[in-house]
């Protein structure tokens, strides 16, 4: 099942009469081809649940229209649209068993679709057996884990086979361990079922792992789409840079000057060896987030400014390697062994934060009594934005 | 969230309907018959409007009488039963076997028929020709002169009537007050006890002030409960409470109602006001002051 | 520590003290009620036992004055105005609780304001409405203004908004209706609620004198509260004490028993906010 999500717009009334509507989506122009599992990913309050439950049907968008492949469900009842909805704190209903929790969505069924005791147990077997909890069928919810009520509640929104599965935050009420077993298993179901479905998660990695495409929101807008590999190597703007990866991305404030990338007062990359953004073709499928019209871009106009441009130049923490020749100084301020790796957190005027974090290789670390390491920078790992808009200037080559 | 305006009012519309026909409605219409002279209930008709009724029943000295009955009742209970139950819920929670049990036995007032027990309260009290009953047994025993209760002289009624409401409201207020206890947290206590802090005082500097707002929640719903009296006292002294000079203000309106001296739906109504406008200035009165001395 | 032990004993004196208050009254009713007419006419001192216990009280309840009679009239009272008020607390409370309609919380406002109402106000009102309605002496008259309570409503919303949103909107994508997610979910889970405000309206019922006698005159319509007045009145000839106590020990003891299987949910009922009527 494709779902297309064409111009969508959600606006809610404001709290009081002044302050006037909050738009929640803005503008959100987006096709998922059948079968994939998209990732909404974005803070809180970002819109990526609104999405969802326009999708599923619980919300009416304000404008804009959704498909199901050709067809218009923009006016169609949550019940006709054939999705099924996983909860972030699962909505088991306490009082029944577990099968009858998954057999629940099978007793609304009316006319034709009306199902006997008989189908409707077999079917609930099915589902549970998929999500392998068919032991589980008599007990009640409070009697499971959390990771087992999870499976449970992802049986209830498939027993249905539902034309679009889709999950809000399903993992976030999991301890950290469970989470990433949950995590492959949803992968796994997702692809023998071959549900087209739509995840909703704050947390970067999670979106990352799981997904075949993301979709990074904020504050109601869609900032970039594409696969996660791409999004993360090609951020379009400093908001989608910061807020995928772990550690998160080191910002400095920057200026270029004569051709250079310049962090303060150390010259740190030369401009020709970053790829101009006027040139990119952006990715993924029709995001809004491609923005350059024109203004402040291009490597032409940057050569004939005189005099600084201030940007903000972020650099990902393995873009970083110990050089004792290197352009860019900081200050030493200690090193956290990972095992494999090892952290090295120094400081720098320019920098954003309170505290750079730079990922080396364990051979390399800098010595206990160094009071000053000095970086150079790896191609594609740093990037160049709009100081105001946040909008990239420069990156990868 | 979708708004379903007709499904919405269709579920509301059973509670309504007995509502406005049983509450809103009388409510409007207690301050039209107050207003109106002499309303007949069988020809409809009243002489003329005005603040007559209210004066009538301010001149009638039965309505006098039931006003001193109740205001006596409130000022003797409300303190005493407050206090009372403050200490054997205190008493109460510092105790652990047969805690379960007290509790179970303080709370069978509670549901018991007001009618039934007060026909026994009654008979413990009562001097007959045949007895004297049990209560003058004890007060014979400790040399008393023996009184009758139930019959004899106003301050013995009254005090079988003020007796007989604090035995019945007690287990509604033990229970609030043991459960106020319990929720203070036991980190008081220890850090109280920590700094060497005596009992009395981790009472009255600790233990009160965290439950003052239940205390003062009681001796409002006290004060109301205690202003609408009737049941135990018809239960006590019979329905011609008049009679007995032991009326109260509740007891007035529906004798004005119906019964022997009824059909003056009038005065009751202008004695019904008169009742919540007392009950109102003493909540509010209680509220202002609460909003004072409770600390929260 | 020597301290300590009379302090403890002390609390005991007055706990056992008060307990003995509370429960003499409750003694002495059923004791009275198992000593025959003569013996305890006989008792210028009233004995604090008796010897032969005798049930012929007990019969003479039921025989001599129509007890039975007002029993049953209260468990129709009780079971009719208990049921309706469920089904209609339910249904508004579900409407407060989880649709959205326009002018919910105007709606509610004023509902939470009629909790402070004083039935004395009303209930003037309510004599003459249904004394013209022809409804005096019958069931219809005695249950209608007794049905409605407010604080029931608003302590069924309070527990209805307890459960999670997400429950609803799961049931919605399948395609339940309000109704249905009423009466499979809701109900189910608020369970415990809605047997305890059961059992309080029941109490309630049981115990209801003011609005009765108002409305019944007719003794094929009283119920206990009014029986045991009219007893107390007319009954067994005024002196007939023994058989007057039977009649009570029989009033009370549904009540003590309901309290005693349900005490916990009763006590935590009332807790929640309930006042006695």
């Amino acid at each position: 099942m494709k779902v297309t999500l064409k111009d969508i717009t959600k606006r809610f009334p404001g709290k009081d009469k002044k302050s006037g509507p909050v738009t929640a989506v803005d503008d959100f122009d987006f096709e998922i081809p059948s079968g994939q599992l998209v990732g909404l990913l974005g803070p809180s309050g970002c819109g990526k649940s609104t999405t969802l439950m326009m999708i599923c049907g619980l919300e009416k968008p304000t404008e804009g229209r959704i498909f199901f492949d050709d067809e218009d469900v923009t006016d169609v009842p949550p019940e006709e649209r054939g999705v099924g909805l996983v909860f972030q704190n699962y909505a088991l209903y306490p009082h029944m068993t577990v099968e009858q929790n998954i057999m629940f969505p099978l007793g609304n069924l009316k006319g034709a679709d009306k199902l006997s005791k008989e189908e409707m147990k077999k079917k609930a077997l099915e589902a549970a057996r998929l999500v392998q909890i068919e032991d589980l069928l008599q007990r009640r919810p409070r009697e499971l884990s959390g990771g087992q009520q999870q499976r449970v509640a992802i049986a209830r929104a498939l027993v249905k086979m539902p034309r679009v599965l889709l999950m809000d935050e399903p993992l976030s009420n999991l301890d950290a361990r469970l989470r990433l077993q949950t995590r492959v298993e949803i992968r796994r179901i997702q692809r023998e079922t071959g549900i087209t479905t739509v995840f909703v998660t704050h947390d970067q990695e999670e979106a990352m792992s799981i997904s075949d495409t993301i979709v990074v929101m904020n504050k109601g807008v869609v900032q970039q789409i594409g696969r996660p590999q791409e999004v993360y190597d090609d951020p379009h703007n400093l908001f989608v840079a910061t807020f995928l990866g772990t550690p998160p991305i080191n910002v400095f404030d920057g200026s270029l000057r004569g051709g250079k990338v310049y962090i303060g007062e150390d010259a740190v990359y030369d401009i020709d060896s970053l790829d101009p953004e006027t040139e990119k073709e952006t990715s993924g499928s029709g995001a809004k987030a491609d923005g350059n019209s024109g203004v402040k871009k291009g490597p032409g106009r940057l050569a004939d400014e005189a005099g600084d441009i201030p940007v903000s130049v972020a650099i990902r923490p393995e873009g970083f390697y110990l050089d004792p020749e290197g352009p860019l100084h900081c200050s030493l301020l200690g090193v956290e062994v990972m095992g494999r790796d090892v952290t090295v957190i120094s400081k720098h005027p320019a920098f954003r934060g309170e505290s750079i974090r730079t990922i080396v290789d364990a051979e390399n670390r800098p010595g206990d009594v160094q009071r000053e390491v000095r970086f150079r920078i790896r191609p594609g790992k740093i990037f160049v934005f709009d100081k105001e808009t946040g909008e990239r200037l420069y990156g990868r080559k | 969230m979708e708004t379903n305006n007709k499904k919405a009012w269709l579920y509301l519309l059973p509670g309504a309907v007995f509502l406005v026909v049983f509450m809103v409605y009388p409510l409007i219409d207690v301050f039209i018959y107050s207003l109106e002279e002499s309303y007949n209930f069988a020809s409809q008709t009243s002489r003329g409007t005005g603040l007559f009724n209210f004066s009538y029943i301010l001149h009638d000295p039965y309505f006098l009488q039931a006003v001193r009955n109740t205001a006596l009742c409130v000022i003797i209970t409300v303190p005493i039963s407050t206090g009372l139950s403050l200490l054997i819920a205190f008493a109460l929670s510092s105790i652990r076997p047969l805690k379960n049990l007290f509790q179970t036995i303080y709370f069978l007032p509670y549901v018991t028929n007001t009618l039934a027990v007060g026909l026994v309260f009654m008979i413990l009290f009562k001097k007959t020709a045949y007895t004297d009953g049990m209560v003058n047994l004890l007060i014979h025993f400790f040399h008393g002169p023996t009184i009758d209760f139930i019959d004899g002289p106003y301050w013995a009624k009254m005090f079988v009537l003020c007796f007989y409401v604090i035995w019945i409201v007690m287990p509604f207020k033990i229970l609030i007050l043991t459960s106020a206890l319990a929720s203070v947290d036991e980190n008081y206590y220890s850090a109280a006890r920590v700094d060497g802090t005596r009992g009395g005082r981790i009472f009255l500097r600790i233990t009160l002030p965290m439950i003052s707002p239940t205390v003062f929640y009681l001796i409002i719903t006290g004060f109301i409960g205690a202003f609408k009296e009737y049941a135990d006292a018809v239960a006590l002294f019979g329905t011609d409470l008049n009679a007995a000079q032991m009326n109260t203000i509740v007891g007035y309106i529906y004798d004005m109602l119906y019964g022997d001296s009824g059909g003056y739906p009038s005065y009751a109504a202008a004695a019904a006001i008169l009742l919540f406008v007392i009950i109102l200035t003493i909540t509010v009165v209680n509220l202002l002051f609460s909003k004072k001395h409770v600390y929260y | 520590m020597g301290k300590k032990r009379i302090k403890t004993a002390l609390i005991y004196i007055l706990l056992v003290l008060w307990a003995l208050i509370v429960l003499f009254p409750f003694y002495w009713m059923i004791l009275t009620s198992l000593k025959s007419y003569s013996a305890y006419n006989s008792e210028y001192i009233p004995k604090l036992y008796t010897l032969s216990p005798t049930l012929q009280n007990y019969v003479e309840a039921f025989t001599a004055v129509p007890l039975g009679k007002y029993l049953l009239n209260t468990l129709i009272f009780a079971v009719c105005t208990t049921a309706i008020m469920v089904v209609v607390s339910v249904l508004a409370a579900y409407a407060f609780a989880r649709l959205q309609f326009r002018g919910k919380n105007l709606v509610f406002t004023l509902f939470l304001a009629l909790m402070m109402l004083p039935n004395e106000m009303v209930i003037i009102t309510n004599f003459v409405t249904i004394t013209n309605a022809g409804l005096r002496n019958s069931f219809p008259g005695l249950i209608l203004p007794s049905v409605m309570s407010v604080f029931y409503v608003y302590l069924l919303k309070e527990n209805f908004e307890m459960v999670p949103d997400s429950l609803y909107l799961a049931a919605k994508v399948d395609g339940t209706s309000d109704l249905k997610y009423l009466l499979r979910v809701m109900i189910p889970i608020c369970k415990p609620t809605i047997i305890t405000i059961i059992i309080l309206k029941a109490i309630e019922c049981w115990n209801s004198y003011v609005w009765p006698r108002l409305i019944t005159d007719d003794q094929n319509y009283y119920l206990v509260s009014n029986g045991i007045q009219e007893i107390r009145e007319n009954g067994f000839g005024r002196e007939n004490i023994p058989a007057m106590m039977a009649a009570v020990v029989i009033i009370s003891i549904p009540l003590i028993v309901l309290f005693l299987i349900f005490r916990n949910k009763i006590m935590s009922g009332v807790l929640r906010g309930g006042t006695k009527g």
